[in-house]
């Protein structure tokens, strides 16, 4: 039996004929697709969440209190230790003038007593 | 509605026609196509009604491109053609035949029919890829070789050579088989 390429064409079109896929085929993907855009929905109410329910903005928000907090600190720091010398310098100018007071007192009482005994 | 696409067309005339994609029909109309395409190069059932699936899927993500039916019905031709070869490629399937892949003979079709019909099945499933895709296209889709070179991105020669190529070695298998079984 020779086969003409006619017989070849009708033979090859007869073997190769579409085949169904199984019944629930179409539901299944219908089932996926919306799935799928209910995801992508999901997805789309995500970035109109407000700001509050955002992790990134909880972390962009700490980060500028601390950049706010630490030289504020910082400053407070330094005007508490400027403060502490300030107390230190007038306790040292207090001494001093208690002792440059007691030292007057003693040269009077050194001149007073060496006048007296000159005479 | 969310399983559709609207496109407006305008034509050369001042009239402007609305076109509408609509999801659930394309998936009706193509699902044997698709499907079919893919149970050829993957010659299993499940495997093949993943990839269709996978397939809709992806033209679903694409709807708001496609611009009418008949272009839907050709980009799913063209994607399962390019993912089934890709497929193939990736698991390496060597030509052979699961049991699973071979319908139960029909009522009117006579035995000598079914077997020299799984016969052809089985020798264009062990076509190279690029090959099987052209007869596949051919006989199965019925296209011409213009439409085949559009589909598959190849020049109009090469797909006429592989037709040829294809039908040659079709030819001389049949033959081959039987001188074999001495008919």
């Amino acid at each position: 039996m020779e086969f003409e390429p006619t017989k070849l064409d009708q033979d090859l079109k007869r073997a190769l004929r579409r085949e169904v896929p199984s019944a629930d085929f179409a539901a299944r993907v219908l089932a996926q697709a919306a799935a799928l855009e209910k995801k992508v929905l999901a997805e789309r109410t995500m970035i109109v969440l407000p700001v509050w329910r955002k992790p990134a903005a909880w972390a962009i928000a700490a980060g500028i209190t601390l950049a706010a907090i630490i030289p504020a600190g910082v400053s407070e720091y330094r005007k508490s230790e400027e403060r502490k010398a300030m107390q230190a310098g007038r306790q040292l100018a207090l001494a001093l003038n208690i002792t440059r007071v007691q030292l007057q007192k003693t040269r009077e009482r050194l001149q007073k007593a060496s006048k007296q005994h000159a005479l | 509605m969310f399983l559709s696409g609207t496109c407006i067309l305008l034509l050369p005339s001042p009239v402007i026609t609305i076109v509408t994609v609509d999801f659930p029909s394309l998936l009706t109309d193509n699902q044997a196509m698709v499907f079919s395409l893919a149970l050829r190069f993957l010659r299993n059932r499940e495997v093949a009604e993943e990839l269709a699936q996978d397939v809709f899927l992806q033209l679903y993500q694409n709807l708001g491109r496609i611009e009418s039916p008949a272009h839907g019905t050709w980009w799913l031709r063209r994607t399962v053609c390019h993912r089934s070869i890709d497929e193939v490629r990736k698991r390496k399937l060597r030509p052979s035949l699961g049991l699973e892949s071979v319908p139960e003979p029909s009522v009117d079709s006579g035995m000598g029919d079914f077997f020299l019909s799984e016969r052809l099945k089985r020798m264009v499933e062990a076509l190279p890829e690029k090959a099987k895709a052209v007869v596949l296209l051919r006989y199965q889709e019925d296209l011409d070789p213009l439409e085949i070179a559009e589909v598959l991105d190849m020049p109009i020669t090469t797909v006429k050579s592989h037709l040829h190529r294809s039908l040659t070695i079709l030819r001389g298998r049949m033959k081959k088989q039987e001188v074999a079984c001495g008919v």
